[in-house]
């Protein structure tokens, strides 16, 4: 009889499955991480370039340092807590912007290529083999490195990273949409391909498109951490978590904190998003849903 | 006689069949229709009735113009249906075999109807709308439906919404492609029943392809019977359902269940599958599970002749002996 009374409960609880608690954490976190981006000059006690060379390098409040520098001060005497919120903010809006730019062009090549089945469509997807083949990072040096550098380029660059994924996405999705009945219906009463393509494809493989957003992101922030890591990405005085962690490095025995802080920051900032995107695979992927 | 609406003349279709020979190199043509000659008169549904793989569904595409004929004409009102994809989509549509196939899943069933009109750009907003209400009147779906998403609908509700689309372009012909087989049998009665009030309505010609008999016998006014590509036999469907001539539609006929009279005289049971089309029989495709098969079937394919008035049978012991044509002579 118990068990009677349980079916539809079971019934319910998977069409409303709550997601798991390391998700709502995760939403939790990133949450908090785009609060403080879009606060974050409200937020700093300093600005991120104020200077107090006599009080250099002094150490956190949880390791005694005075209240008026929380999280301690770096070589140059710059507010640690000041300059993080800062950091989070450019790291967070570099690598959204990279990966929506990646998103859209790998997303309108791929669709392209789908459409376009003939000599246009096989060269869209050789330089999708050529990018992955390439070493980007290398790539993405030698282009900074030879351009020199400035935001607008850095931000290019990164979102050319990771277009070709998109776009071996979109194109085998919107193949398989294409070739599906409804699809060739909405061809049949003599749509273009314009219509075929925007109103009917995409938003059928937006699924598959907005979980691999998700999963591209942490990728794009740690791309943008290691090229300011590496002195080619955001340049001083600006800040962004890469580069604090390579200013952080050259302290590491006597202030282990500067370079620990921004890892940490990173670290919470790639596992949520991509703990979310984990669970969205599973939610969106209709053969894993009930 | 009135102008006929679709007029079919020695069309055929081939495709590439599977890769053989040495490496490959050589692929046989696949004779899907072989020559086919057929008529629907407005106001008329023409059964077309065949195994599975005789190019039923192909002869379907080519009026669809789907597929581009090969040899022959395919004429809908005197234009092919390849000549402009947009007129001919108001002219002819379609209705399928799994309705929820055929309908985006991310569209609402008003936006599904309505989606037709926009691709012409018929109307404004408001009368798009109203005409949405009207069709759906049309086809007997209550209203509330309309903000419905497919997979909420039944697969009865789904086959509707695919009619209600269909005519939202107001077609002379309507190409059924086994529009009942995967319904349940009373839904098959109702959706064969609105088919035919929306015909005798709105004088629509139907295409109907169907392998089951009871649909066409319900539907249809006349019936052409289909066996590897070609038509063996066709005429009006009181003359093919009680006054079978070819042994192929003999054997069908006699594959239904009968509970009313079991002890009814039947024609043998057709034996084995069709053969493939890859490398069809020479002479009459049917001889090889022909009972009454002589000499001249394996060499001679009979032509469609006329043996009743209305009703044409290609078979060498219905038609006389001297209509028929060696394959040598119709290539």
């Amino acid at each position: 009889m118990s068990q009677a009374n349980a079916a539809p409960a079971v019934i319910a609880q998977r069409r409303w499955k709550r997601p798991p608690v390391l998700v709502l954490v995760s939403f939790a976190a990133i949450g908090l991480l785009v609060l403080i981006a879009v606060f974050a000059d409200l937020l700093a006690p300093y600005g991120y370039r104020d200077q107090a060379l006599l009080n250099r390098l002094a150490a956190p409040v949880f390791l005694g340092g005075s209240w008026d520098h929380v999280l301690g001060t770096d070589q140059l005497g710059r507010d640690l807590l000041s300059r993080l919120l800062y950091a989070i903010r450019f790291s967070l809006s570099i690598a959204f912007l990279g990966t929506i730019i990646g998103a859209i062009l790998g997303t309108f090549l791929g669709l392209l290529a789908a459409s376009l089945r003939g000599w246009t469509g096989e060269t869209i997807m050789m330089m999708v083999d050529v990018q992955a083949s390439l070493p980007f990072m290398i790539l993405a040096l030698a282009v900074l490195a030879f351009f020199g550098n400035n935001l607008t380029l850095f931000v290019l660059v990164i979102g050319i990273n990771g277009w070709e994924v998109y776009a071996r996405l979109a194109r085998g999705a919107a193949l398989s949409v294409r070739a599906r009945g409804y699809a060739q219906a909405i061809y049949a009463f003599g749509a273009s391909e314009w219509r075929l393509y925007l109103r009917h494809v995409l938003p059928n493989i937006a699924a598959v498109l907005i979980v691999q957003f998700t999963l591209n992101f942490p990728q794009t922030i740690l791309l943008e951490t290691s090229l300011s890591f590496l002195g080619l990405g955001v340049q001083p005085p600006l800040t962004s978590l890469g580069q604090m962690l390579g200013d952080g490095r050259n302290y590491l025995l006597t202030a282990w904190w500067m370079a620990v802080l921004p890892g940490a920051v990173t670290f919470i900032a790639t596992l949520s998003v991509s703990l979310i995107g984990d669970w969205l695979r599973d939610r969106l992927d209709p053969t894993l849903a009930d | 006689m009135t102008q006929r609406l679709v007029t079919l003349t020695d069309a055929r279709r081939s495709f590439a069949g599977p890769a053989t020979g040495f490496l490959g190199r050589e692929r046989p043509r696949v004779q899907a229709v072989a020559g086919v000659s057929l008529a629907i008169d407005p106001g008329e549904a023409l059964g077309l009735v065949g195994e599975s793989g005789c190019g039923k569904s192909t002869l379907g595409r080519l009026v669809q113009g789907l597929e581009r004929p090969d040899g022959g004409t395919v004429l809908v009102e005197g234009v092919p249906p390849t000549a402009d994809r947009r007129t001919h989509a108001r002219r002819v549509q379609t209705i399928y075999q799994n309705p929820l196939d055929v309908l985006d899943p991310r569209l609402k069933v008003a936006e599904a109807v309505a989606e037709p009109l926009e691709i012409h750009r018929l109307g404004t907003r408001e009368t798009r709308a109203e005409r949405v209400r009207q069709l759906l009147r049309d086809v007997e779906l209550p209203e509330d439906l309309a903000l419905r998403y497919p997979h909420e609908l039944s697969g009865g509700q789904a086959q509707r919404v695919v009619i209600a689309r269909a005519l939202a372009l107001e077609p002379q012909v309507i190409v059924c492609d086994e529009p009942v087989a995967s319904l349940d049998a009373p839904i098959q009665r109702q959706i064969l029943r609105l088919l035919d009030r929306l015909r005798r309505d709105l004088g629509l010609s139907y295409l109907f392809i169907s392998h089951d008999l009871g649909a066409v016998w319900e539907l249809c006014q006349r019936v052409a019977i289909m066996y590897l590509g070609r038509i063996v036999e066709e005429g009006p469907k009181e003359e093919i359902f009680l006054r079978p001539r070819h042994p192929y539609t003999q054997a069908l006929l006699t594959a239904i269940p009968r509970p009313d009279a079991p002890d009814a005289p039947r024609a043998p049971l057709l034996q084995g599958e069709p053969p493939s089309p890859v490398n069809a029989p020479p002479g009459c495709a049917f001889h090889p599970r022909c009972a009454y098969a002589q000499e001249v079937c394996r060499t001679a394919a009979p032509a469609l002749t006329q043996t009743q008035p209305l009703h044409r049978t290609a078979c060498h012991f219905v038609a006389p002996r001297n209509t028929t044509r060696s394959q040598a002579n119709e290539e």
